[in-house]
């Protein structure tokens, strides 16, 4: 539940696995049949912000019933270093499990080819989101969300909300963005922040970054 | 919100403290009156006084004081009475409503359901008081005519 003083565009509700997938131009049940038959091995490809963790933790909750656990790994380049973000227990046990990767595309080849091994080979399923299409059995390609669908992500995010942003800042947000939602949701946190003044402080808030956005 | 219910009650309106007080609140589990089965559903209860952060960025989260009731002590009896929690509260991080990030003081009183559900319920207060920053305006210098 949202408290009073939090933002709905705030990065806790807004990350892949909190924010639930709107149906749109994606048919989720075909994917799901597409990545039984492929072994539960499989990967959704798109641009940066189109939805592609929010779609593969979708997929990982339709058929995480068939596995005895579910992993959520994200991979992040960090100058030349990679940051891997595991929560829970120490990743060691493969058996029976399956493991969404977000961020494949950074991880060296020789352990996405091992990776993709243990998958056609054991009972390991895995789901991978990358930018770049990556020799696996492809989920979607094509993934773009449209200004309908955004909508309704931020209607959602806003449901427990009092004060709510019109769909115009909406709009003008994911037109801004080019249709990134992640940058267009922090885009409407800065929205939110300064329009409602959450702090209720007497000073002014500088929203001179954001002027396009105000309505 | 459907039942159970917990409500959490602090000993100062409005709820804000210093570092190092004590923090005293109340709660009770308000459960359904007439379906005891519902009632049963309750294995566990945690209660905790955190600190997380909201924002832009990566989401913290400190736990400052835990305490978890289980088996015998989450019976109906024990459930429908007023629990008291205290703690004395740490010295940092001070509660914080910034732009860009948000430091956020509370009580979370936790439920967990025999069918692997969970309900949580959390109660805000202030810890510290910590003006928020606002950036020094910086005027134009005006042009000198010659």
């Amino acid at each position: 539940m949202i408290g009073s003083g939090s933002n709905p565009f705030s990065t806790r509700f807004v990350r892949p696995g909190t924010i639930t997938w709107v149906e749109g131009n994606v048919d989720v049940d075909r994917l799901v049949a597409q990545f039984e038959a492929n072994q539960f091995c499989g990967q959704i490809v798109g641009p940066h912000g189109c939805g592609k963790s929010t779609l593969a933790h979708e997929v990982a909750r339709r058929v995480c019933q068939r596995f005895a656990t579910t992993r959520f790994v994200s991979i992040r380049r960090i100058g030349l270093g990679l940051e891997v973000h595991s929560p829970g227990e120490p990743l060691s046990v493969f058996r029976n499990t399956l493991l969404v990767i977000d961020g494949f595309q950074y991880l060296p080849l020789v352990q996405r080819w091992l990776l993709k091994r243990s998958c056609l080979k054991s009972d390991l399923g895995i789901i991978v989101t990358t930018h770049r299409h990556q020799r696996w059995p492809k989920m979607v390609t094509e993934l773009k969300p449209t200004l309908d669908i955004f909508q309704q992500v931020c209607e959602r995010l806003q449901l427990d909300v009092e004060r709510k942003l019109d769909s115009r800042s909406i709009a003008t947000a994911f037109a801004l963005c080019d249709g990134n939602c992640r940058e267009a949701l922090m885009a409407l946190y800065d929205k939110y922040e300064s329009k409602f003044d959450l702090v209720g402080t007497s000073g002014v808030v500088d929203t001179s970054v954001m002027t396009d956005l105000i309505v | 919100m459907s039942r159970p219910l917990a409500i959490i009650q602090f000993d100062r309106n409005p709820a804000e403290y210093s570092p190092t007080d004590v923090l005293t609140c109340e709660y009770r589990v308000e459960l359904h009156p007439n379906e005891q089965a519902d009632n049963r559903k309750i294995i566990a209860l945690e209660t905790s006084v955190l600190w997380r952060t909201e924002g832009k960025g990566d989401t913290d989260i400190g736990v400052h004081f835990f305490e978890r009731r289980e088996k015998k002590m989450v019976q109906r009896e024990l459930l429908e009475q007023t629990q008291r929690l205290t703690a004395v509260l740490p010295t940092a991080p001070l509660s914080y409503a910034g732009q860009i990030v948000k430091v956020v003081w509370l009580v979370r009183v936790r439920m967990f359901m025999a069918d692997g559900s969970e309900k949580t319920f959390d109660e805000v207060f202030q810890m510290g008081n910590v003006e928020r920053f606002e950036p020094e305006k910086t005027t134009a210098p005006s042009e000198e005519k010659e």
